[in-house]
């Protein structure tokens, strides 16, 4: 945990730096007694720096503690692959969505997922892909919400 | 006389029939999703909000106030089961009610557990419709000072009772506050942060970043576990009624779990999950014979599990009647009020008495429709658990696309809570919460605009929130609250023993 204290922290410090940066160049006063827009984002920004080094100096003073061995960051070996592939799915999906349309890029998005994440069997992945399209299309339809319709309109 | 125009007043609205079946679409997804392992009633809200755009805030508010409440009820029903809590307030509810499963007795406990979820929510509603008028009273007679101190005092106590690292919540909350004040300026209409993006002007979408933050995350997270098989327990759960004995060994457990967690849903970082675990504390410490809790005993079940709903019942109080939401769920109902043009706080009663009063007396028929539901559908509960996780995860990604989309028609939404999906399953990972980030980021407005009234009010002088008796009481308490582990540790290592959170803790 102590590596991943100090790279966190850091990111942490990083982020703080960027709002403290911004507040100044926003104005921290309008005027004598008059806060302006960058004065909050300052004062948070500073003490979320400030925190991020109660984290991190712990952590770097420990002899040995980025050495320190930890908990594995996936738990499982093919977790990188699956949450790539889970998240190439998801930004496939907001990427095509408005041009193929809700119900093809739905229907591709489940049967990419299916396939590829936890693999089903094809009967199983044709039947539960094509049927949750058709409900989710059917439901989302009553309730009048504005789905994105594409080339084909639907 | 007003206690019964007002009961009137709920009753008459909560009856239309376009809103009783609003409250049992509601209570039966809250349900649903509480039966569920691994989707959240906050993130069930955020991702059903754009079904409510159509509708009025009335029904809109009925609805998700259903599934609010309703998760409580569904979530003991896992851990009784398959001894994994469908949410986290009923984490505690695994110890007791697991064992009584696996004594043949799993029906007894989810009985109890319904029966004590209808008292406790029932109990909480009587309370708020006593204590809500008075409250939204007093509150009437707060200035920017006191609400900034409260705001204050809300994200100090939600960082106190996190259940990590101390240091590390305060940091969420900080970044909460900061992500909040990315967009035009309140006073001078002057961009910040938006890095040149339009869609950031007006700020940051409270509902993609908690889809993305509690939804997709745990999508994630649970998806890189290697897949087994959820093993739900196989006995006869037919009587779910509990014995002589039960009753008269979990009276006292539920009374004492009522108005428990009715005070500590009451308070701002208090809620459910806090109620429940207070509950089963006490009840173990006054037990004549406590070896008998983690065996199986169903005070175990009765005490946290009626806690539990009081505490959301309660939580109700803060956001109703001044506007400040005391947990992450409330916060994302406050999104859901303000999507509809609705602002909680002091004036909502007199402003919009049919919402505050409507909500109220559909509570009420919530609770009576989840006791009458929930025990003849166990059954059809224990088949939905059977699901394999394979097929839900990707009915829980397309809800969240599709809700994500629909905010704004756009794709922007649904990158946005993409990237939070990344960064919630990155915390998580960090040990970091989402839920202090999630309260400063539904805060951080009132505080900036009250913080910066105050100073304008004061020429500048901070004193102002020390000058004024309420918020000077709100800010000493919030200060103690942030000091307090600092002396323990420093004490605690002068008194072994004395430390109640380790060194990492804080």
């Amino acid at each position: 945990m102590k590596k991943r204290d100090i790279v966190s922290s850091l990111f942490w410090i990083g982020f703080g730096t960027f709002f403290c940066v911004g507040a100044v160049q926003n104005g921290i006063m309008l005027s004598p007694g008059v806060p302006g827009p960058g004065c909050l984002a300052f004062i948070v920004g500073s003490i979320l720096i400030g925190l991020s080094l109660f984290v991190l100096i712990p952590a770097v003073s420990k002899p040995g503690a980025a050495a320190e061995p930890s908990e594995a960051f996936f738990p499982h070996h093919r977790s990188l692959r699956k949450l790539s592939i889970a998240l190439l799915a998801l930004l496939g999906y907001a990427a095509a969505v408005e041009q193929l349309g809700f119900v093809i890029t739905t229907l591709l998005f489940l049967l990419f997922v299916l396939a590829f994440i936890e693999p089903q069997k094809g009967k199983t992945i044709l039947i539960f892909a094509g049927l949750t399209t058709l409900l989710a299309y059917a439901l989302f339809s009553a309730l009048k919400v504005e789905l994105p319709k594409g080339f084909w309109g639907i | 006389m007003e206690f019964f125009s007002h009961l009137l007043l709920a009753f008459q609205v909560a009856f239309e029939p376009l809103n009783l079946l609003l409250c049992l679409i509601g209570v039966f997804i809250g349900t649903l999703v509480g039966v569920l392992p691994g989707l959240g009633p906050t993130a069930t809200i955020s991702l059903l909000l754009p079904i409510t755009f159509k509708m009025g805030p009335v029904q809109a508010i009925i609805l998700l106030a259903g599934i609010s409440y309703g998760a409580f009820y569904g979530g003991s029903t896992t851990s009784i089961l398959i001894n994994i809590p469908g949410e986290a307030a009923s984490v505690v509810t695994c110890i007791d009610g697991y064992q009584m499963a696996r004594k043949g007795r799993a029906g007894p406990a989810l009985g109890m557990s319904a029966i004590g979820s209808f008292i406790g929510g029932t109990f909480a509603l009587v309370m708020l419709m006593f204590l809500a008028p008075p409250i939204a009273g007093a509150a009437l007679q707060f200035g920017p000072p006191e609400f900034v101190a409260l705001a204050f005092l809300g994200l100090t106590l939600v960082t106190y009772l996190s259940s990590g690292s101390m240091v590390k919540a305060l940091m969420m909350a900080a970044v909460g506050l900061l992500l909040g004040y990315i967009g035009a300026d309140i006073v001078t209409g002057k961009e910040r942060f938006t890095l040149g993006i339009t869609k950031l002007i007006g700020g940051l979408d409270l509902v993609p970043v908690v889809m993305g933050l509690f939804g997709i995350s745990e999508v994630l997270l649970n998806i890189e576990k290697s897949s087994a098989a959820r093993e739900v327990f196989q006995t006869n759960i037919k009587e779910v009624l509990p014995t002589r004995r039960d009753w008269r060994l979990s009276m006292g457990a539920i009374s004492r779990g009522s108005v428990l967690g009715f005070f500590l849903g009451v308070i701002p970082g208090g809620g459910a999950l806090i109620a429940s675990f207070a509950s089963y504390a006490l009840e173990k410490r006054i037990a004549k014979d406590p070896s008998q809790f983690g065996k199986g005993d169903i005070r175990g079940v009765a005490g946290p599990e009626t806690a539990n709903n009081a505490g959301a019942g309660g939580a109700f109080i803060p956001l109703l009647s001044i506007g400040i939401p005391c947990n992450v769920l409330m916060a994302v109902l406050l999104g859901g009020f303000m999507i509809h043009g609705v602002i909680p706080g002091p004036r909502l009663m007199e402003e919009h008495p049919q919402l505050f009063w409507g909500v109220v007396g559909s509570m009420y028929i919530g609770n009576a429709m989840l006791l009458i539901l929930n025990l003849p559908l166990i059954g059809l509960w224990v088949r939905i658990l059977k699901v394999p996780y394979s097929l839900l995860f990707p009915l829980i990604f397309l809800f969240c696309l599709i809700g994500a989309y629909t905010l704004g028609n756009n794709t922007q939404d649904v990158y946005l809570m993409i990237l939070f999906g990344v960064i919630g399953y990155l915390m998580k990972k960090f040990q970091y919460e989402p839920a202090p980030l999630i309260l400063a980021l539904v805060l951080g407005p009132t505080l900036e605009s009250g913080f910066r009234q105050s100073l304008i009010l004061s020429n500048g002088s901070f004193l102002i929130f020390l000058s004024r008796p309420i918020s000077a009481v709100l800010v000493c308490i919030a200060f103690f609250l942030l000091v307090s582990p600092i002396v323990l540790r420093v004490w605690g290592k002068k008194r072994p023993g004395l430390l109640v959170r380790g060194d990492e803790d804080i």
